[in-house]
């Protein structure tokens, strides 16, 4: 079903339909994902059937609502099905969609099949620029919804961030009741000098599938700070690349998520050091209840040319529940020796001594666990980047939490 | 009046019997000494009264006020009255004491405003800086000052009963007067029972106790008034061990 030919169907100058042909030719020359293969191991992946999803290629006629950030505090864009919508004047950078452009825009090759499955069939992939010098006052926030059952959705974004530049970006994925498939991919490049602060809300309904990529690229005494935190989904998967490329280069990136019932919640990562004296530092934690599964796999990889690369990364997971299930898998590739590396990774059931200690305290079991949890995630939405959304994030996992059901023992 | 009664009370673990028929009545006001050498049982005995999982009561019973704790959660027990000051308190990340004494069942009828004000003046009373009240619990703090934290939740939920398990471990000199006194105050004008466990009678010279039980494998052997405990400071525990052929005889059968 997800044919060159399908391309055809979409809007866009000569070169967008080239690339989107090209990309969908290798997605199906690119080997379908198999559990055997390292990168999705432990994952669901061979339940999912394609075919059973139609994607999305024609405009919807009206937006619905944009959703929870919708005031002035903010840059707001729509996106619907995968289709840019609506988008704020700003002042500071541009936003617009690819397929209105005339001049070519250059996107990395994808390296697999879903990375080309996005570019192949992304109606309206966002480009985002910030020229030189220019400073984004106001967060940018990216709703993308999408409305029709069964439908498979590419929302593209790409941002290119030149020097001297700052920007805050905000990604917020949520949905009407409905069974799809999404296929987001966002590309970030950080320009020499600049700054990126970068927020992903995943907040889908659990009959979603999502494969999603985030690909940053980190260039000279350039900062990135992203964050995830991922509530909703059946299945939902994000796969992040962070490349220090230039000098002094810093990628922070941390994840909260909170799975229940039977969903499956996946995080690959790899942080890339590539050039001198870079920092990467990497903190994922969440809770699990019920029958859910997290799935972290990340990799350190320090490249021959990278002295001084300081590099961390943790994972922690906490089960409230016997039935929840975590795997953790942080690995090492070094090949310099002038390097601080360290990583570090637990799942563990909620400690006894703590919930006793609260008990003895008078606070109910149940209650108990909740202050446990609450503080645990703490640390990590203590520190997520886009300031302005933090207390609105921190309400969606209170909120998760809060409509938890007391387990027996 | 509040009174807690301890009946003949046997508790183990999976691997052995711990307690061996503890009798004891702690009641409103009084200060109760419970003092025994290392692996008496002394700490079980504050975890069995406070449910800690684990431990098994096999025999005997526990009551407080009439109502009987055994088989009631740990946060029940709290809600009827009762408290632990462990000996080493938990730490807790992101969990402040604040959090804390706001989601305890023994505050939730107090107008939460008021019980803030009353814990910074309590802080202040028992030197305790404030920001260690909104940090993780415990977290970073060295022992002396994880017992005044303690005593300040113990000052806070008002319960009518307290067991303080070794409050003087981690204490400087300051620190215990401080904090034995403000215990101390409590059972004369609240009127809180106190059972505080302690292998020194270093904390007795400031919390003056109106009885002294002497705890040796697993329970009392002897009881007494306080200078009970100034026999113990200048004879130790000698007196009321068994001897090495009792104890090889009770290891036989255990």
């Amino acid at each position: 079903m997800y044919t060159p030919e399908l391309v055809q169907q979409l809007e866009g100058h000569g070169w967008l339909m080239d690339l989107r042909r090209q990309a969908a030719v290798n997605a199906i020359e690119f080997s379908y994902p198999s559990h055997e293969d390292e990168e999705w191991r432990y994952s669901p992946i061979e339940e999912l059937e394609l075919d059973l999803f139609t994607p999305a290629l024609a405009k919807p006629q009206s937006a619905t609502e944009i959703g929870q950030s919708q005031d002035e505090d903010f840059h707001n864009v729509l996106t619907v099905d995968g289709f840019l919508l609506f988008q704020d004047e700003v002042s500071t950078c541009d936003v617009h969609s690819a397929s209105g452009q005339k001049d070519p825009i250059t996107f990395a090759p994808p390296i697999d099949m879903l990375g080309s499955m996005n570019l192949a069939f992304s109606p309206d992939p966002v480009f985002i620029r910030v020229p030189r010098g220019s400073k984004v006052e106001r967060p940018l926030v990216i709703h993308h919804q999408w409305n029709q059952d069964g439908a498979a959705c590419f929302p593209l974004v790409h941002v290119e961030v030149e020097e001297n530049a700052e920007i805050e970006i905000v990604e917020i994925f949520h949905n009407a009741e409905v069974s799809s498939l999404v296929i987001p991919g966002t590309r970030i490049n950080v320009g020499n000098g600049s700054n990126v602060n970068y927020q992903q809300v995943q907040n889908l309904n659990q009959n979603v599938w999502k494969l999603g990529t985030l690909d940053v690229s980190v260039a000279q005494q350039a900062t990135f700070q992203g964050a995830i935190a991922a509530i909703g989904g059946a299945y939902a998967r994000l796969k992040t690349s962070c490349s220090l490329s230039g000098r002094g280069a810093s990628g922070k990136i941390s994840a909260i998520y909170h799975g229940d019932k039977n969903q499956v919640l996946d995080f690959r990562t790899h942080q890339r050091h590539i050039a001198r004296d870079t920092y990467s530092e990497l903190l994922f934690k969440g809770v699990l209840d019920d029958e859910s599964n997290s799935i972290y796999t990340g990799l350190i990889q320090v490249a021959k040319e990278a002295s001084g690369t300081n590099a961390f990364q943790t994972n922690r997971t906490l089960k409230l529940c016997d039935q929840a299930w975590a795997e953790s898998v942080p690995n090492l590739e070094i090949e310099n020796n002038d390097v601080k590396c360290s990583h570090a990774s637990t799942v563990s059931p909620v400690d006894e001594n703590q919930r006793f200690y609260l008990e003895s305290r008078g606070v109910p079991t149940f209650e108990a666990e909740k202050l446990i949890v609450h503080g645990f995630l703490q640390e990590v939405v203590s520190s997520l980047p886009v300031e302005a959304i933090n207390i609105w994030i921190a309400e969606l996992f209170n909120h998760k939490l809060n409509a938890r059901v007391a387990h027996s023992g | 009046m509040a009174d807690l009664v301890i009946k003949n009370l046997h508790a183990r673990t999976e691997s052995a019997e711990i307690l061996s028929g503890v009798n004891l009545t702690v009641r409103s006001g009084e200060v109760h000494a419970l003092m025994g050498p290392n692996g008496s049982g002394k700490s079980t005995l504050s975890h069995v009264l406070m449910g800690r999982p684990g431990y098994t009561v096999t025999q005997g019973e526990i009551t407080l006020d009439g109502a009987n704790l055994v088989g009631l959660e740990t946060w029940e027990r709290a809600n009827l009255g009762l408290f632990l000051v462990l000996q080493y308190p938990v730490e807790i990340e992101g969990v402040s004491a604040s959090n804390i004494i706001e989601a305890s069942q023994l505050s939730q009828n107090d107008d939460f405003d008021e019980v803030l004000r009353h814990v910074s003046q309590e802080a202040e009373n028992l030197g305790i800086p404030l920001d260690h009240l909104d940090r993780g619990v415990n977290l970073d703090l060295s022992g002396g000052e994880k017992k005044r934290l303690e005593t300040l939740q113990l000052v806070t939920l008002k319960p009518s009963i307290a067991v303080l398990d070794e409050l003087d471990s981690g204490l400087d000199v300051d620190g215990l007067r401080v904090v034995s006194n403000r215990v101390e105050r409590l059972t004369e004008e609240d009127g809180l029972g106190v059972l505080v466990i302690t292998h020194y009678s270093r904390l007795l010279e400031e919390l003056k106790p109106d009885f002294v039980h002497v705890f040796v494998e697993g329970k009392i052997v002897a009881s007494g008034d306080s200078s009970l405990a100034d026999e113990l400071e200048s004879d130790g525990y000698e007196k009321w061990t068994p001897s090495t052929e009792t104890s090889v005889s009770l290891g036989g059968l255990s």
